[in-house]
């Protein structure tokens, strides 16, 4: 527990190496704050993974490596402070009591489900048993660094990059066992991230009346509650995908540079936790190219993290399922065939219509939403990045189930709810920065 | 605040909070009614003595009812549950190795097994066994 607190602290101050800001709290720093968890869980997986790499031995290594980053990430935050500039202030007007209250009740009550499922089911549900924490438990058991990835149990996708299984490792090494709690905990903690780094930015940019409505919205999404519960990368995904978008308009809205690398390395982080982050890591950068002098920011952020799992794919023998040759060979018949593409635009249908079980299909309430409240005049093209990061998102899974090689059925049933899971903080954050303010100008 | 925005506020609430909301009834009604150990928790402790026999790291086999299609969904889940209870033990679902971990739900006899070249190296209840596959010594 003690580890994973470390990592959010390391986290946190990584942030503020990177986009330094004066020592004492700053405009900024609930932006730092909320995107803590992404980066630190991402520095404790990077740990782990580079001291396994070069053959040294858990637990004491690997951890004296996260707390060598830690103490290098205080001490450049700290050095970096006094040269700063002064965070911009927040932009926008404060949120009325009862807006606040409402989000929350939301917040609450999704907190309380989610600690009541992982009471009853604390190993989570079936990929988090078969995938994510087995291979978590072949790294902490396991005193080689061969069998986790063994072509013998390819149904474990050895493939699956080690965001999510090697912190988890390194915070069971830190337990001094396999504590389902700190998984738990790892996951609410990027829960949280998922929900804040969209909310702190529209609040800095846009105000807290607008910023209450949403994280209103985006905890009322159970989907985001019951998915965390079942300890599943997907939240974790989401997460740094949000972090990442709010970071890079975050960049550009305050014409500062230094955001956009810290979101280039969340986007990074999103690569290292699911071969899904890395069309989102293509995809922010093609959506950047509106703001194309943030794009080499991003680059520069996104490296590190590209070099780790640029070793970490050459070194795993084991093909993604969806680009393996057996599979390839047949793409083009699937990708001819009309009836997939007519299966699989229902799938996307029915479950938009029926995501997180909403009394009314969030599409129509976000299109009423903005039908009342209006666009905010003018809005300049980078302002509908996240709208477009999301839509470009769902156009490639689209594609990859019309492709997959897998059951149709089986995989729109499987994963669909998941997969629009991803976009969903994405996608609201991006309703809320072209909405118009909620007071009269 | 003008009118339009409070409306819209109120109606993205109400839709929020009957998803929480309906969530939290949902969870809390099964959470009163969940057993006091989970299944997952419950199915590996089953494995605790056969893990207590097996090396350290290596391959077993495993087996399950003769004729269980591959395409069982319980089957797999308790075969993915094994996995998860013995690694880093690498369990593949093939009975070509030495050691295979029988998990059976029907009656065998082991005098069948014994005839396919299986010797029963020890059962430990609620149907799971280990077996030593004499072709593979």
């Amino acid at each position: 527990m003690l580890l994973l607190l470390v990592s959010v602290i390391a986290g946190f101050a990584l942030a503020r190496a990177i986009w330094p800001a004066p020592r004492q709290w700053s405009a900024c720093d609930p932006v730092r704050l909320a995107v803590a968890p992404v980066l630190g869980t991402g520095l404790a997986s990077v740990a782990y993974y580079l001291v396994r790499l070069v053959g040294g031995g858990p637990p004491v290594s690997a951890i004296g490596t996260l707390l060598l980053f830690s103490a290098a990430a205080v001490g450049a935050a700290y050095l970096r402070a006094p040269a700063a500039e002064a965070d911009p202030l927040p932009q926008g007007s404060k949120a009325p009591i009862w807006m606040t209250a409402l989000a929350g009740v939301a917040a609450a009550l999704a907190a309380i489900s989610f600690l009541l499922m992982v009471a009853a089911a604390p190993h989570g549900e079936w990929d988090a048993w078969s995938i994510w924490n087995l291979r978590a438990r072949f790294l902490f058991r396991a005193v080689e660094f061969v069998s986790p990835f063994s072509p013998l149990i390819e149904w474990t996708h050895p493939d699956y990059p080690l965001f999510l299984p090697a912190s988890i490792t390194l915070f069971w090494h830190g337990a001094g066992e396999e504590s389902m709690r700190v998984v738990a905990l790892l996951q609410a903690g990027l829960a949280c991230s998922a929900l804040a780094a969209p909310f702190t930015v529209i609040r800095h940019v846009r105000g807290g009346a607008l910023a209450a409505v949403t994280a209103l919205a985006i905890a009322g999404g159970s989907t985001l509650v019951r998915n965390a519960a079942t300890l599943y990368a997907d939240v974790p995904l989401a997460a740094c995908m949000a972090a990442a978008c709010a970071l890079l308009v975050l960049s550009i809205e305050t014409g500062r540079k230094e955001p956009a690398i810290v979101a280039g390395l969340a986007a990074g982080m999103a690569a290292w936790t699911k071969n899904e982050g890395q069309l989102f890591l293509i995809i922010l950068l093609a959506a950047a190219a509106v703001a194309w002098r943030h794009i080499p920011y991003l680059l520069a952020g996104a490296a590190p993290m590209l070099a780790v799992l640029g070793i970490f794919k050459l070194k795993s023998t084991a093909a993604n399922d969806l680009v393996n040759s057996a599979n390839a060979a047949n793409y083009g018949s699937r990708l001819a065939d009309l009836n997939r593409y007519w299966i699989t635009f229902w799938g996307f249908i029915s479950e938009s219509l029926t995501f997180s079980h909403f009394l009314i299909p969030p599409v129509l309430v976000f299109a009423v939403w903005l039908a009342l409240v209006r666009l905010r005049q003018p809005v300049p093209r980078t302002r509908w990045i996240p709208l477009a990061v999301a839509g470009a998102q769902l156009a490639g899974y689209f594609l990859v189930f019309v492709a997959t090689a897998a059951d149709l059925d089986w995989q729109i049933n499987g994963s669909m709810a998941r997969l629009l899971l991803h976009v969903w903080p994405i996608a609201l954050f991006g309703v809320f920065l072209v909405s118009a303010d909620l007071t009269p100008e | 605040m003008y009118a339009r925005a409070v409306g819209a506020v109120l109606i993205v609430a109400a839709v929020s909070l009957a998803s929480t909301g309906r969530l939290f009834t949902q969870v809390a009604d099964f959470y009163t009614q969940a057993p006091v150990v989970d299944g997952v928790t419950e199915f590996t402790g089953r494995l605790a003595q056969l893990k207590a026999m097996l090396p350290a790291s290596g391959v077993a086999g495993y087996m399950t009812d003769p004729g269980t299609p591959a395409t069982d969904t319980n089957a797999q889940a308790e075969y993915h549950l094994v996995q998860y209870a013995l690694a880093p033990v690498l369990v593949v679902y093939s009975t070509e190795q030495r050691y295979v971990i029988g998990n059976f739900h029907n009656r065998i006899s082991t005098g069948s097994l014994r005839e396919q070249g299986f010797e029963l190296v020890r059962e430990f209840g609620n149907g799971i066994a280990l077996f030593e596959n004499a072709k593979a010594k």
